[in-house]
């Protein structure tokens, strides 16, 4: 992982004094090899005071999708197939900005990018599509179309939830058949784990939010290493009893000091901070003592994390947000 | 049926039972009758205009107290519903961001009047409350970015019940303005002008009646002289 950065070059990066002063020390690293970022050497200074976070986002974004296809194309066919499903992730989120724009009517703003040989669906087609049952008819049948039920709850709820959440239970369900073929504990408890926190966190902010309940079955993605009961139990029950409810979880105590409101306000941003700090620890704990698929797999985790640091690290340096916040956001 | 050659300077001129100022007309106790029912009912009117007046007074003062603590309270949440915002872009990215912020819907707010002692004012009409609220949210369900609406959403609640106290005060004080010159109007030109043509025209009567009165008296004089 040596070209992943290290938490003290994150950490420099954190404490830097704007977006140019990033994109300079970042010059230093493996990301000076990508496009934008190799003319900002050359760049003159009225132009490098006009650089855009939203510019290097791309940068980022393009670097992770990548990596993950690089290792896919030079794994051996199992491993291949596990990480070619692994990296479908972007597909579908790319599939969820188009459904949430088509539904609201709104253009879609930015796709993660996506190289031909990266993808099987026609963003182009979807993106030209009049309106969102077009865009879901043109979706390859096998591998994403919507369950009819899905569709049925759209139509009923008027909410997109339900599709997304439809999206995320067919990609879950094809990395976990694609990982069982490996037999490998370490992959199957770290995509437990992942599933464990984007559901934790979907029900608490069903719960905090106040979002319609009777979805919440709807929105559990199965898979998880946590049961639908005690997952349920989080929309209902009060928001001092989360904790209670995770026991024995590695979640419970990260989470305990998170969950309780500050001036009678939960950050979310800290909630969701208290739940994915377990699962980075768990990544790192994993790659440290593995050399087998369980490294690649705590490799690709790290390789998203990283993408998504420089991103959150970039965008707060143009909205001159806090460093104390920006710690909190930051996976180190 | 006394007339009078003399006509009073200040003189009416009737207009829909009313007076008003232009012409000349005589002294007489009809017109002088006249005139003092007038000068009741402008008087009475001048009265309610000072009510009337001081009521909207009253309630530009309070609505001016209001406007002073809800600009304030406006400015904050905004500002708290930035830094929320800034959060949340930061963790999605902007991309990411545009994406969960197009599943946000409209939010309707609906415009009515009611009237404020008998001034129109606006009055805006929208979700007020969080369960109100998610009508427009249904869609959003990552927990920062849901915050961060949630968050604008009440700000907008707080600028609009602004704009409504801002328009308010701007009507009321517009009225005010024109109660004002009203009651101004009334109480140091067409009261005093219709109190002194009403002296004058009581004086002029008078001065008839002595006058009559001496004629008659020498009449009666001269008759028992003629008798004797």
């Amino acid at each position: 992982m040596t070209h992943l950065l290290r938490p003290d070059e994150i950490q420099k990066l954190v404490n830097a004094d704007s977006v140019q002063r990033l994109a300079e020390q970042l010059m230093a690293t493996d990301y000076s090899s990508e496009g934008e970022l190799q003319g900002v050497a050359e760049m003159s200074r009225p132009r490098l005071e006009k650089l855009r976070a939203s510019e290097l986002e791309e940068v980022f974004l393009r670097k992770m999708v990548s990596r993950l296809f690089f290792i896919s194309s030079i794994s051996p066919v199992k491993v291949k197939e596990f990480v070619l499903a692994y990296s479908r992730r972007f597909e579908f989120e790319n599939i969820k900005r188009v459904i949430r724009a088509k539904h609201s009517g709104e253009k879609v703003e930015q796709l993660i990018p996506l190289t031909k040989e990266q993808t099987l669906v026609n963003f182009e087609a979807l993106l030209e599509a009049e309106d969102l049952a077009t865009v879901i008819k043109m979706l390859p049948e096998r591998r994403y179309a919507p369950s009819a039920e899905s569709l049925n709850l759209y139509n009923e709820y008027n909410t997109t939830l339900v599709l997304e959440s439809q999206l995320d239970k067919i990609y879950y369900r094809a990395v976990l058949l694609a990982a069982k073929k490996l037999k490998d504990r370490d992959v199957m408890r770290l995509i437990g784990m992942e599933i464990d926190v984007r559901n934790i966190l979907t029900l608490l902010t069903m719960n905090v939010r106040k979002v319609k309940p009777e979805l919440v079955e709807h929105l559990i993605i199965p898979g998880g290493t946590l049961r639908g009961g005690r997952l349920v139990s989080m929309v209902q029950t009060g928001i001092g009893e989360i904790q209670s409810l995770l026991e024995g979880t590695p979640f419970a105590r990260s989470v305990g000091g998170a969950v309780e409101a500050i001036g009678g306000e939960i950050e979310m941003y800290r909630v969701e901070a208290a739940l994915l700090a377990p699962f980075f620890e768990r990544v790192k704990s994993t790659v440290n003592k593995s050399l087998g698929i369980s490294y690649v797999m705590g490799y690709l985790i790290r390789s998203e994390i990283e993408a998504k640091n420089l991103i959150a690290i970039t965008m707060a340096k143009q909205l001159k947000l806090s460093v104390d916040i920006l710690q909190d956001i930051v996976l180190v | 049926m006394r007339s009078s050659s003399k006509n009073i300077t200040l003189a009416i001129k009737e207009s829909d039972g009313m007076a008003a100022f232009g012409e000349r007309v005589s002294a007489t106790p009809g017109i002088l009758l006249r005139l003092r029912e007038q000068l009741e009912f402008i008087q009475k009117a001048k009265n309610i205009l000072e009510m009337k007046r001081d009521h909207l007074a009253a309630e530009v003062n309070k609505l001016l107290r209001d406007l002073s603590s809800n600009r304030e309270e406006a400015e904050k949440s905004l500002t708290e519903a930035y830094d929320y915002l800034k959060i949340s872009y930061s963790k999605l990215g902007h991309s990411g961001f545009s994406s969960v912020a197009s599943s946000v819907g409209l939010v309707d707010v609906r415009t009515s009047v009611r009237t404020i002692i008998g001034v129109e004012v606006p009055k805006l009409i929208w979700p007020e409350t969080v369960s109100e609220q998610q009508g427009s949210l249904e869609n959003l369900l990552e927990p920062t970015a849901r915050q961060a609406a949630e968050k604008l959403l009440l700000s907008l609640g707080k600028w609009l019940k602004l704009a409504e106290v801002e328009a308010s005060v701007e009507r009321i004080s517009v009225e005010l303005m024109m109660t004002n010159r009203k009651v101004n109007a009334l109480q140091n030109i067409v009261i005093p002008n219709l109190t002194q043509l009403i002296t004058r025209i009581e004086e002029q009567l008078e001065e008839e009646d002595l006058e009559d009165f001496f004629k008659a008296k020498k009449m009666k004089s001269i008759i028992r002289g003629k008798r004797h």
